[in-house]
């Protein structure tokens, strides 16, 4: 077996054990062998799951694509290598590992949210009154909660409506896109 | 532009047909010709082909049409603002290849490129529409599941197209196209009833996404041609493609355009992001998997399409939508697929309703 190829036993053998789809499979033995290698040793480090690896497959071919850089580069970038060595349970670290490569697929989609949550933690609205941005930043549709359990909470709630009636219309016009990502 | 036809078929009922005699002339002697009892056995998918899409677009068909040829803008919904289009479709398929185009996912049952050689039939149509209404304006395009004119060396549709609107009053043609393939229109006198319409992208997204189509500035340099004979021009900033540069690339196009295009022969600018269904999305990536233009930040929005998040895509229109009322405040100005709030938010007013939208746009803007 060529040093090229020894991966690919070890590349197989994770396949089969989690029962990885085919296609994805043969997907992850078409990359060179450093950037299957180095897919390889996330996976086992962070003991991720079959569709934590569907999904880092995709973000990291994307990502390459996007930014000219295979795998191997891609995932030995600092702010990865800390979530895979940092503090905290496997399960923790898989999960902010994936939260990071999404960031790094959609990274003005990750800056607008930012912005857009820190401008909802501003209001610094009552238990009771919720803002929930859409998913995805998918639309312009924002929907407001009220949860009241008695009359005077609703009224309460109703007021820290109108009183941040400007705020919350704001907020509505920067998910239009009035705002610069 | 060059076809690389592998075959051409044509049903037997059209053999003498003087479409087919066209067709035959003006093609490459090399090309294998066939002749069929039923064209739509040809148009289905090779499986045996590594990609049968791109596969049927080298099989020419000339065949009978056998369902209606004019119909509703397949875009228009009750969710979106509608510009009131309709779609006269006289071919399917494209010798083009954009890796984004909805026909890879549309026609993958039948990707052959079909010429509907009773296209007299679509004419009658229109004359039941314009019977029926006769008050009305029409704005008819051809350019839904086939360029326009992509195909009209070969054939020469257009001449008869643009002789039979130039004779009408209540219906406007819309020729959509990528191509400069403008030699049969030169010869032609539309009589104010025909418009053509290009698709603009900027360069990076030519070079990368839209495959064998003309370069930005030749379609530029084609309308201003047509436009200068008495056509009227309209382009389409459609697909918008929010890559990181985009919005710097979207505003020097249109500085372009306005320096190529007398902007008061401009009818309109309709406007409208990148859009793909999940399957429309793994067949571009399966086709064009080192396209970086399909892998910016389209995410899943509530009406089932990838499309660039919200806030980027609104960003994009609002700087096109100024740009342009910058440099040319008389043209009309749209958005295609989005909401009715999408476009209070970009335009500062809702647009009228897709009856009174295609009236306006049929009639000039």
């Amino acid at each position: 077996m060529s040093d090229d190829s020894a991966h690919i036993g070890a590349v197989k053998a994770w396949a089969a054990e989690h029962h990885l789809p085919a296609a994805a499979t043969d997907r992850w033995l078409a990359l060179k062998p450093a950037d299957a290698l180095a897919i390889l040793e996330v996976a086992r480090e962070l003991r991720l799951r079959t569709a934590q690896m569907l999904n880092m497959l995709e973000l990291l071919d994307e990502i390459g694509v996007r930014e000219g850089q295979g795998a191997a580069k891609i995932v030995a970038r600092d702010e990865l290598r800390r979530t895979i060595c940092g503090a905290g349970s496997r399960p923790a670290r898989a999960s902010a590992f994936m939260e990071k490569l999404r960031e790094l697929r959609y990274p003005r989609l990750a800056r607008a949210r930012a912005n857009l949550e820190s401008a909802v933690a501003a209001m610094r609205l009552p238990r009771g009154l919720t803002v929930v941005l859409p998913k995805d930043l998918s639309s312009d549709e924002l929907m407001v909660r009220l949860t009241a359990h008695s009359a005077s909470e609703l009224d309460k709630l109703l007021q820290a409506l109108v009183d941040n009636r400007q705020q919350i219309a704001a907020l509505i016009e920067k998910l239009g896109g009035s705002d610069e990502i | 532009m060059r076809f690389d036809l592998d075959r051409v078929f044509i049903e037997n009922e059209f053999r003498d047909a003087p479409i087919s005699r066209r067709v035959l002339n003006a093609l490459d002697s090399r090309v294998a010709v066939q002749y069929v009892a039923d064209g739509r056995e040809a148009a289905k998918p090779d499986r045996r082909q590594a990609d049968p899409f791109a596969a049927g677009k080298r099989r020419l068909i000339l065949m009978r049409r056998r369902a209606p040829f004019l119909m509703a803008c397949p875009a228009g919904s009750a969710q979106f603002a509608c510009c009131g289009y309709l779609v006269l479709t006289l071919a399917s398929n494209c010798p083009m290849d954009c890796s984004y185009c909805f026909l890879q996912e549309y026609v993958a049952d039948n990707p052959g490129f079909q010429i509907y050689a009773n296209y007299a039939d679509a004419l009658d149509e229109i004359d039941a529409l314009i019977r029926k209404a006769p008050g009305r304006h029409f704005r008819v395009g051809t350019g839904e599941l086939a360029d326009s004119l992509a195909f009209d060396r070969l054939t020469g549709l257009s001449l008869d197209l643009v002789d039979y609107f130039s004779r009408q009053r209540n219906a406007v043609l819309e020729l959509k196209t990528k191509t400069d393939e403008i030699d049969n229109l030169l010869t032609a006198d539309p009589k104010g009833q025909v418009l053509v319409s290009w698709t603009l992208s900027p360069p990076a997204v030519f070079a990368s996404s839209e495959h064998r189509s003309a370069p930005p500035a030749a379609r530029m340099e084609a309308a201003r041609r047509l436009a200068d004979a008495g056509y009227g021009v309209a382009f389409h900033l459609d697909p918008m493609i929010a890559y990181p540069e985009a919005e710097r690339d979207y505003a020097e196009l249109l500085d372009r355009l306005f320096a190529t295009v007398n902007a008061s022969k401009i009818r309109f600018i309709s406007v409208g992001g990148l859009r793909m269904t999940p399957g429309l999305r793994r067949a571009a990536r399966r086709r064009f998997p080192a396209d970086p233009m399909l892998t910016g930040e389209e995410v899943l929005s509530p009406d089932g399409r990838y499309r660039t998040f919200t806030a980027l895509r609104g960003r994009l229109f609002d700087s096109v939508s100024k740009r342009i009322r910058s440099q040319a405040p008389g043209v009309a100005v749209y958005l295609c697929m989005e909401s009715a709030a999408m476009s209070e938010r970009i335009f500062g007013t809702r647009p009228p309703d897709p009856a009174k939208m295609g009236e306006i746009l049929a009639r000039g803007g």
